[in-house]
């Protein structure tokens, strides 16, 4: 400890001038030893009292330090009174410079705010979208160690990279008969849960509800605020306890820790709360929670060999890598083949890291984003250079002629930097307050389409890397131009008049090169776009197999307690649906267990007999409907009928099926009047239905429709209603909300939300993308004819000389407005094949966010061409007609003057 | 020398603290820190590094100047200068004390102390 203090302060000692150090420094530091060998000698020797000292010895040699430097300064100034004189200098320029800088700026405002505008944008699109890139896929989760999580989902040798839902008794297996995991967290994800809560008004509310092992927090490493997590004693069929989220303890209990131990109402059953998690705690596997309950793990029930129902987030023991956690759960695999027989021979558990697994989706459109934000950066920094290079080709002279009269080229150029060193400052100012909102929009726009996205934040990192990016091409290419014209002969160009010297020369083709380029990266962006617009309308296009206009959907989950019995479930839905009926404006009014396009959900086995009278089984989706749900949503009755008010409980079973499933089993022939065996029981088959969506790409699944008015003693089903209306639907979820209180005060209209929403909310992402895109390629086009014309503008002002004298010498207006169009066709063109080409090189990008369409597509291509060419052509008439409207007489008086 | 010692005047406390003491004895760093802490307990404490800073300019201005380390001075590889305040160090406190002490004999001075008590 000694020894370090010693260093501490020696290292201290070390940073004071050197003739002080050299005068002082060891005495310094033996008087420090002496201090401390005293404090030694006096009985006061704790390392508390040594180091106390220690900290009050560097403190005090800090501040003797930056006296000591002062004092050297003010000395030194008193003797000579040049010292800092180049510093002062320096000062005194830099200010002039800036004070000069932005009086030049101030003098050619179009060119100052078409600067600024454009880096601002440039950087504002860049910080915006790295910012969700970094949040959204390179931050890590916010969980301790969190490289060590993995998911474990259920995979068979047929679909190895298949993520489904697993067994209870797959995953109990993994956690207790494995050594690759330091815990195992099971989740019953498969389906939302949720229970109504009464609030301290008395009006119902429905939360959300998410069964867990107990060993699901330790997994992810998050402890509770209060109380406690669940034991394994407790993952058990009717163990009432809860763990509240920290939103739900604030808004439910009031923030009262005398909630733990206390039993609180849920959906009419009493639950003993015992613990309340952290704010800071985030589920990025579940998303948002109010609740926890225990999962029942216990083997028997629906946790048997053959239902999938659970997920899993494990944590690898240090050092156990993902290779070795495999094979042992392939081990797990082999005892379960072992001790159920009849169960599924061809499955196991794989592990995904929960990182790649959660990001997984939002990866692909964020990078596409990112390039083209990267694009827009681009096109910015080619346009501020252009706007440079042309401003410094008009200030040619007037740099030689002030070197010529014995400027010193150092401050010439320093001026250049300063005036680009200001602009790209404005610019990343106004590009910050864009990149500000550009965030929020951007979080507007994509509420849940980004995993993660509630996490965004500002982050000043990234706007710094997007400010630094264009401050390095402003300044390189506002000075460079400067610092040639240094160089160049004084004569030399004053001799060559206002045009045609080299230096110039040289730099109008650069700038052409450069809006050329700028061309050419709008074309790739303009194409990227063209391909979503064409991906989202083909999304749009697709046959849904029903009609979601005007359609209202809401759930309404009947909790336990007080619909026991499938007679009491029916007859509320019943009583329900007839109330709904008779509100004006309701046309239609159904039930179903799952909404199309809602993706997979109960997967039963259908067994049935062949035509050749062989046993047969493949998997079907099962719907429970109820109502006029066919009806609702215009799905047609193909051969048979719907169900009618005939089906009950007390009579005999009966199905529809959709057509797809029809034609897989029976093929051509007729199944009216056939039998089926699901869940062991045995159903008729009395009508078949067209196919409907299942998935949010159209895709049909085979599907079988049961009656809730004769499945209700089944299971407990949460419902979701459909009702139809003759107009626009908003109306209707008030007076539902209004006539169900009429059926009974505690059920909860759940998340209504119009069918059409639905829709929108599977293509919310492809939506999200392609808006920015769009803006992006937006951007793109007009700063591309922002180039165009500025450089074709400036063209003609150089060449004004030269058109004065074809005008003089009998050239038709037609002519000269030719040779500035042929000017600026010629880059369109070149720009145009550049990108076309790089187009269809970047193009492949995207296949993973394109749906129906090739990301070659001609028409796109096509179009963007003469989108691209209608721009450059108009960017390019003003500045040709202007030409022609060059007096020839005004031009020949003034001569060669410029 | 026939420089005038209100030149310096008024002196900062902790020169003061420093020039008073090597006006007594001659004295190395540390024994100048100790003696301080002895002869003004009640004021702010001196640190090595201001120490350092007020001997480095009190030897620019010869208020002070390095003498022969005594006889009796440990014999350890520690560097120890020691300091001595010259005739115009002297002076300087002497015309410190002084002023310090009209001030306090002031009428004005006096009441406050007075109104305070």
């Amino acid at each position: 400890m000694t020894e370090l203090s010693t260093r501490i302060v020696a290292a201290v000692i070390r940073r004071f001038p050197s003739p002080f150090r050299e005068r002082f420094g060891t005495e310094m530091l033996s008087a420090f030893l002496d201090q401390r060998d005293a404090l030694v000698a006096e009985g006061n020797a704790s390392s508390l009292v040594l180091w106390r000292h220690t900290i009050r010895t560097v403190a005090g040699l800090g501040r003797a330090l930056v006296a000591v430097r002062f004092d050297q300064r003010r000395r030194l100034e008193s003797i000579d009174p040049n010292h800092c004189h180049h510093e002062r200098a320096l000062m005194r320029h830099l200010a002039s410079d800036a004070r000069h800088a932005v009086r030049a700026l101030r003098s050619n405002p179009a060119f100052t705010v078409v600067c600024i505008t454009t880096l601002a944008l440039g950087i504002g699109a860049n910080t915006a979208v790295f910012n969700v890139l970094d949040r959204v896929i390179l931050a890590p989760l916010p969980y301790d160690q969190p490289e060590q999580l993995v998911r474990l989902y259920t995979a068979s040798r047929q679909t190895p990279d298949g993520r489904e839902v697993s067994r209870g008794i797959d995953l109990v297996e993994a956690r207790d008969g494995t050594n690759a995991f330091s815990s195992v967290g099971i989740a019953y994800l498969y389906r939302e849960m949720g229970v109504d809560l009464i609030d301290r008004d008395g009006i119902p509310h429905r939360v959300r509800v998410l069964p867990i092992s107990a060993d699901y927090f330790r997994t992810l490493r998050a402890t509770p605020l209060l109380g406690r997590t669940f034991t394994r004693d407790e993952e058990r069929p009717g163990a009432r306890v809860v763990i509240l989220s920290h939103a739900l303890w604030t808004d439910f209990a009031g923030g009262d820790s005398s909630i733990v131990g206390r039993s609180i109402d849920m959906s009419g059953e009493r639950y003993k709360v015992v613990g309340v998690m952290r704010r800071t705690f985030t589920d990025v596997v579940a998303g948002e929670v109010a609740a926890w309950t225990p999962e029942n793990l216990q083997p028997g029930g629906p946790n048997n060999q053959w239902n999938h129902y659970l997920s899993a987030v494990a944590r690898l023991r240090p050092g156990v890598s993902t290779a070795a956690a495999q094979a042992e759960l392939n081990a797990v695999a082999a005892r379960m083949r072992e001790r159920f027989p009849d169960g599924p021979r061809e499955e196991y558990l794989r592990t995904v890291s929960l990182h790649d697994d959660v990001v997984g989706e939002a990866r692909a459109p964020v990078y596409v984003l990112m390039g083209a934000a990267g694009l827009v950066l681009l096109i910015a920094c080619v346009n501020v250079a252009n706007l440079f290079l042309a401003r410094s080709v008009s200030q040619t002279r007037d740099i030689v002629i002030r070197t010529a009269l014995g400027a010193r080229a150092s401050r010439l150029v320093g001026l250049r930097l300063t005036e680009s060193l200001v602009v790209a400052v404005a610019g990343g100012v106004l590009g910050s307050i864009v990149a500000y909102w550009g965030v929020r929009i951007l979080l507007a726009m994509s509420p849940e389409s980004l995993a993660r996205a509630e996490e965004v934040r500002f982050d000043w990192r990234l706007f710094v890397f997007a400010l630094l990016a264009t401050t390095v091409t402003g300044l390189v290419f506002g000075a460079a131009p400067a610092v040639r014209a240094t160089q160049s002969d004084p004569s030399d160009v004053l001799r060559e008049g206002s045009r045609g010297n080299t230096a110039g020369r040289a730099a109008r083709h650069a700038r052409r090169l450069l809006v050329a380029s700028q061309v050419s990266l709008a074309v790739v962006l303009l194409v990227g776009t063209g391909i979503l617009i064409r991906s989202f309308v083909a999304r749009q296009r697709v046959s849904l197999g029903f009609d979601p206009a005007n359609v209202l959907t809401f759930e309404l989950h009947t909790p336990i307690a007080r619909y026991g019995t499938p007679e009491a479930r029916v007859r509320v839905h019943e009583l329900y649906q007839q109330r709904l009926r008779s509100i004006p404006g309701v046309a239609r009014v159904g039930l179903t267990s799952w909404l199309p396009t809602n993706g997979k959900y109960h997967v039963w086995g259908y067994q049935y007999v062949d035509d050749a009278g062989v046993r047969q089984s493949l998997a079907a989706q099962v719907r429970v409907i109820d109502g006029d749900y066919l009806e609702s949503l215009a799905v047609p009755v193909v051969a048979g009928r719907r169900f009618g008010p005939s089906d009950r409980l007390e009579t005999s079973d009966v199905a529809l099926i959709s057509r797809a499933l029809a034609k897989r089993a029976y093929g051509d022939h007729d199944p009216i009047g056939r039998s089926f065996r699901t869940d062991d029981r045995d159903f008729q088959i009395v009508g078949v239905v067209g196919d409907v969506a299942n998935e949010p790409n159209g895709a049909a699944a085979e599907m079988v429709y049961l009656s809730h008015t004769q499945f209700a003693d089944n299971r407990n089903w949460p419902l979701t209603y459909v009702v139809k209306a003759a107009g626009a639907p908003d109306e209707i979820a008030r007076v539902a909300r209004r006539e169900l209180a009429q059926v009974d005060r505690g059920l909860v209209v759940y998340r209504p939300r119009t069918m059409e929403a639905v829709l929108a909310r599977h293509l919310a992402r492809e939506r999200f993308t392609l808006v920015l895109m769009a803006v992006f390629a937006a951007i793109a086009l007009s700063l591309a004819a922002v180039g165009v014309y500025g450089v074709l503008s400036y063209a003609v002002s150089q060449r004004h000389h030269e058109i004065g004298v074809r005008l003089a010498l009998g050239a038709l207006p037609g002519q000269v407005r030719g040779i500035i169009l042929r000017e600026g066709v010629a880059i369109g063109a070149i720009g145009i094949a550049i990108g076309v080409a790089g187009a269809l090189a970047l193009s492949r990008l995207l296949q993973s966010l394109v749906f129906g369409t090739s990301t070659r597509d001609p028409l796109v291509f096509v179009a963007v061409t003469l989108v691209l060419g209608g721009v450059v052509l108009a960017a390019s008439v003003v500045p040709a007609r202007r030409a022609t409207r060059a007096d020839p007489l005004d031009t020949l008086r003034k001569g060669n003057s410029p | 020398m026939g420089r005038n010692p209100a030149k310096f005047l008024p002196l900062a406390p902790l020169d003061f603290q420093v020039l008073t003491i090597l006006g007594t004895r001659d004295l190395h760093g540390y024994g100048i820190v100790q003696a301080a802490q002895e002869a003004f307990a009640e004021q702010p404490p001196l640190d090595i590094g201001s120490l350092y800073r007020i001997i480095s300019r009190m030897l620019d201005d010869r208020l002070i100047r390095e003498v022969a380390a005594p006889r009796d001075s440990p014999n350890d590889r520690r560097t120890r200068r020691y300091y001595s305040a010259t005739e115009l160090g002297r002076a300087v406190v002497r015309a410190e004390a002084n002023r310090l002490r009209a001030l306090l004999a002031s009428p004005a001075t006096l009441s406050l102390l007075e109104a305070d008590r």
